[in-house]
């Protein structure tokens, strides 16, 4: 005769027992669905692009004109070639400034600027720089009316 | 000893940050600039006043820093002259013409004339 604590006892040993179970079988077909696999080692390959250099041309200048002893306005058009964004972080001057006519070499000169312009991917943008350029106080009258073309050089970086 | 641990996680943090570079490149070519031009000057009136006085106006030239103001009594030199960085200037005589020449730096116009009634 079994008293009614051991039925307990066994029905709790029984259920845990078919609780293992269960989760055995469970953890057990999940290997089943396991995908096979395996791995090895290589390489892929990249190329990075190179920076182009910009494209630089004088630009046409309709204010800020020269005069002795003051400053004036010079415009640099700046085209990007690279297939991204660029900022324009200088345009410095790149030696002496030619002759123009009777209007001799060294009559202007240019000061280093930071324009900071955005120039999207393959475009061209036309930079005023006003007070940018200078003309000395001795300027002589042939330099009245002259279209000076200043040596520079533009620096972009990537935006 | 949390906040030696917090400051050196924030160390870790500061140090794992990539490096940002812009890619630069340079391209050499020219700027434009113009020298300017002086202009004749337009005198714009030249009128005797009341007692032995003239007074004389003329446009403003761009570039122009100064003007020099002549003038004639008679059929005399335009001997006597002064010098304006103004648009206006009171000649202390009864003048019959005056000339008007404006100038910066070693740069001038040619004078423009004009008869004083």
């Amino acid at each position: 005769m079994i008293s009614f604590r051991e039925l307990v006892r066994r029905r709790s040993v029984r259920r845990g027992v078919i609780v293992l179970a269960v989760a055995t079988a469970a953890l057990g077909s999940g290997v089943a669905y396991a995908a096979w696999t395996s791995s090895g080692t290589g390489n892929a390959t990249a190329t990075a692009a190179t920076a182009t250099a910009p494209v630089v041309t004088g630009g046409a200048v309709t204010t800020g004109f020269l005069y002795p002893g003051a400053t004036g306005t010079a415009v640099v058009t700046v085209r990007n070639p690279n297939p991204y964004p660029v900022v324009v972080s200088t345009v410095a001057p790149n030696g002496a400034v030619p002759a123009v006519g009777s209007c001799p070499a060294s009559t202007v000169s240019f000061a280093l600027q930071n324009p900071n312009t955005s120039i999207a991917a393959g475009a061209t943008v036309a930079i005023t720089l006003a007070n940018s350029v200078s003309m000395i106080p001795g300027a002589v009258n042939a330099c009245q009316g002259a279209d000076f073309s200043i040596p520079v050089t533009v620096t972009i970086a990537s935006a | 000893m949390r906040g030696v641990i917090a400051g050196a996680a924030v160390l870790c943090l500061l140090a794992a940050q990539p490096a940002v570079a812009a890619w630069t490149t340079s391209g050499q070519g020219s700027a434009g600039a113009k020298g300017g031009t002086l202009q004749p000057v337009v005198i714009t009136s030249c009128a005797k006043g009341t007692g032995n006085s003239t007074s004389v106006t003329w446009n403003a030239l761009q570039g122009a820093t100064s003007y020099t103001v002549s003038w004639q009594q008679g059929n005399g030199d335009f001997n006597k002259s002064a010098s304006t960085t103004s648009t206006a200037y009171s000649v202390p005589l009864s003048i019959d013409r005056v000339r008007v020449q404006a100038s910066v730096g070693t740069w001038g116009t040619t004078p423009a004339q004009a008869n004083c009634p």
